[in-house]
């Protein structure tokens, strides 16, 4: 290798910083406690059904029993098995979450990004993207789902319309602090066109930006979805955890903790993993904010 | 002042206007046939369209609309808007008991940074932030209305359950889980606006001149916080107002989420779209009312 040669030198340094960034990923306690909590909530949902497998059928001499050796987490009103129940409740919510989340995200990074680097869109996107802020994220929810007819899809498309703007709004304000750093300028003044500025200075730059932007558009997907399925115009019963704390509400005259408390913490432990990863990651690749900060 | 309170006001009444006339809109596409709904077996196209002509369904459609606000607005509390008041009373409750929990996390936070109120305040409020809000209810109300008893078990105006006394205690669980769940999302803004004003130079300047801890935080740190605390208020009614539209419907029937829960299971989409704008009204109103304040905290804002 020619040390001489600008790209190879930078290459080098890159992957010297890129083993530097794994390091770092790999020796935080947290996020092997992330990935461990992820992991479990997952094979939770998608593996615990094929190993655990209960009958789903009514059976009305077992009703809302609680937590025994024969049903570790009790039964429901119809005398199913509420552990299988909450594996099977976790698959939507999962799924639902992570394809809006991603969704919300890609929308917000181009509304952002083409904010920031086109001077005529800025105005445009900001004032659709605040519009869209002052709405409760509710109701598009129960307007769409409810004259316009029940669909997962629609749905999830639905939710990202409606959480695209915050992080729209985040990376717009990186980004406009990264073009006028003078590195920028300087890769402008020696001829680099604008999609060369955004992939190798701005997007790179503003990494750190869209992993929090995930991890909170992530959050905000799972809980208006759950939100909306509670209202009853979210996502199909029977099995998701929403609508297993709503009608288990309905009957909670009886004391059935098992029932309410289960679906509730899993909505918590999938969130939480989910920024124990991110925010690990963002560490990991940005030192300056390892001393500490917001978790 | 005057001015920018007029300017704001003016931009309020307009996008009233427009969200009012989509509303009126979805009405027209969606809200059905009222020939259709009313008439059920007994349908013949001569009733329906008497039907139509009384209610005024053969207007041209800006008069439709006209006629629409006239007669919401007509209605008054015995109407759409008769869900505004149990609504408003749980938002300030709530958003008010969840703004002060934040102000006092944020403070001990950014006072005593990396000690163990720090870590337990910051991981609590995010631990919140991630349950539903409708499961915090449903908790709670598992503990103290049915394990405990020390809160009533029907709602207010039910039998066994009349009086003020009671009528208050329903409002606790509520009003408690819309607290807890928005406490980490302020108390984060919150503690960067803190932690900057702790490390700014006013602040070095009244401890350097010998002012006790107390005094810097009531009058420089809290002070100083005003201003980021009303924009993150501004910002955060949307996943207010959504919260309590779903937690009404397990606790009060008469605000605006427990008249749209309703709605929705009787399909009756006109009346849900009438209490839609009613909740639009409720928003534009209170971002005016931040915007009004913001502007009599900072100067800056209604010079621009």
């Amino acid at each position: 290798m020619h040390l001489d040669d600008p790209d190879a030198l930078e290459a080098a340094a890159l992957a010297f910083g890129a083993t530097r960034s794994w390091h770092r990923l790999l020796r935080q306690e947290l996020f092997w406690l992330g990935v461990a909590l992820l992991l479990f909530v997952l094979l939770f949902a998608f593996a615990g059904p094929e190993v655990y497998h209960r009958s789903q059928d009514y059976n009305v001499a077992a009703f809302l029993m609680p937590p025994s050796a024969r049903y570790p987490l009790g039964t429901d009103a119809l005398g199913r098995d509420n552990l299988y129940e909450l594996m099977l409740g976790g698959r939507l919510p999962i799924l639902t979450g992570f394809a809006t989340a991603i969704g919300a995200t890609l929308l917000g990074l181009w509304a952002g990004l083409s904010a920031a680097l086109s001077r005529s869109l800025e105005g445009p996107v900001l004032r659709v993207a605040d519009a869209i802020l002052s709405i409760p994220q509710v109701v598009p929810i129960i307007i769409v789902e409810s004259l316009l007819g029940a669909n997962v899809y629609v749905l999830m498309g639905i939710v990202a319309l409606t959480l695209w703007p915050s992080t729209a709004r985040l990376i717009w304000t990186r980004a406009i602090v990264v073009r006028e750093q003078p590195y920028v300028e300087a890769a402008r003044a020696s001829g680099a066109g604008r999609l060369r500025i955004l992939l190798r200075h701005v997007l790179p730059n503003s990494f750190d930006t869209v992993l929090t932007c995930f991890a909170t558009q992530f959050a905000s997907a799972v809980l208006f979805i759950a939100l909306a399925t509670a209202l009853g115009v979210g996502l199909p019963p029977p099995w998701n955890w929403a609508t297993m704390i709503s009608t288990s509400l309905g009957y909670a005259g009886n004391h059935d903790w098992w029932l309410v408390a289960p679906p509730g913490l899993m909505f918590s432990l999938l969130i939480v993993s989910v920024f124990l990863v991110t925010d690990a990651v963002r560490r990991a690749w940005n030192p300056r904010a390892l001393g500490g900060g917001a978790p | 002042m005057s001015a920018y309170v007029a300017r704001r006001f003016g931009q309020a009444v307009l996008t009233l206007i427009v969200v009012s006339m989509v509303i009126f809109l979805l009405m027209k596409l969606y809200g059905g046939d009222p020939g259709v709904i009313l008439l059920g077996r007994s349908y013949t196209p001569a009733k329906a369209h008497a039907i139509d002509v009384a209610l005024g369904m053969t207007l041209p459609w800006p008069m439709q609309y006209l006629r629409w606000l006239r007669l919401l607005f007509a209605g008054g509390l015995s109407g759409a808007f008769g869900t505004l008041p149990a609504s408003l009373l749980l938002l300030v409750l709530g958003g008010g008991i969840g703004l002060a929990l934040a102000v006092g996390a944020a403070s001990v936070q950014a006072r005593f940074p990396h000690s163990w109120a720090d870590r337990v305040t910051s991981a609590l409020s995010l631990i919140f932030y991630t349950f539903p809000s409708f499961w915090v209810a449903g908790l709670l109300s598992l503990w103290f209305v049915f394990e405990l008893g020390w809160l009533p078990m029907v709602p207010p105006g039910m039998p066994g359950n009349t009086g003020f006394g009671s009528w208050a205690l329903t409002l606790v669980i509520p009003v408690l889980s819309l607290a807890l769940t928005s406490v980490a999302a302020w108390s984060l803004h919150l503690r960067v606006a803190f932690d900057e004003a702790f490390a700014s130079d006013y602040v070095r300047t009244a401890r350097a001149k010998g002012l006790p801890e107390r005094a810097v935080v009531r009058r420089h740190v809290l002070r100083n916080g005003l201003l980021p605390l009303l924009s993150i208020l501004g910002m955060s009614y949307p996943v207010l107002l959504s919260n309590l539209i779903v937690l009404e419907p397990y606790f009060t029937q008469s605000g605006i989420g427990g008249a749209i829960f309703a709605a929705i299971g009787m399909r009756a989409y006109g009346s849900m779209l009438d209490v839609v704008l009613v909740l639009g009204i409720l928003v534009i109103g209170a971002n005016l009312l931040t915007d009004i304040a913001i502007a009599c905290v900072d100067p800056r804002v209604r010079f621009s």
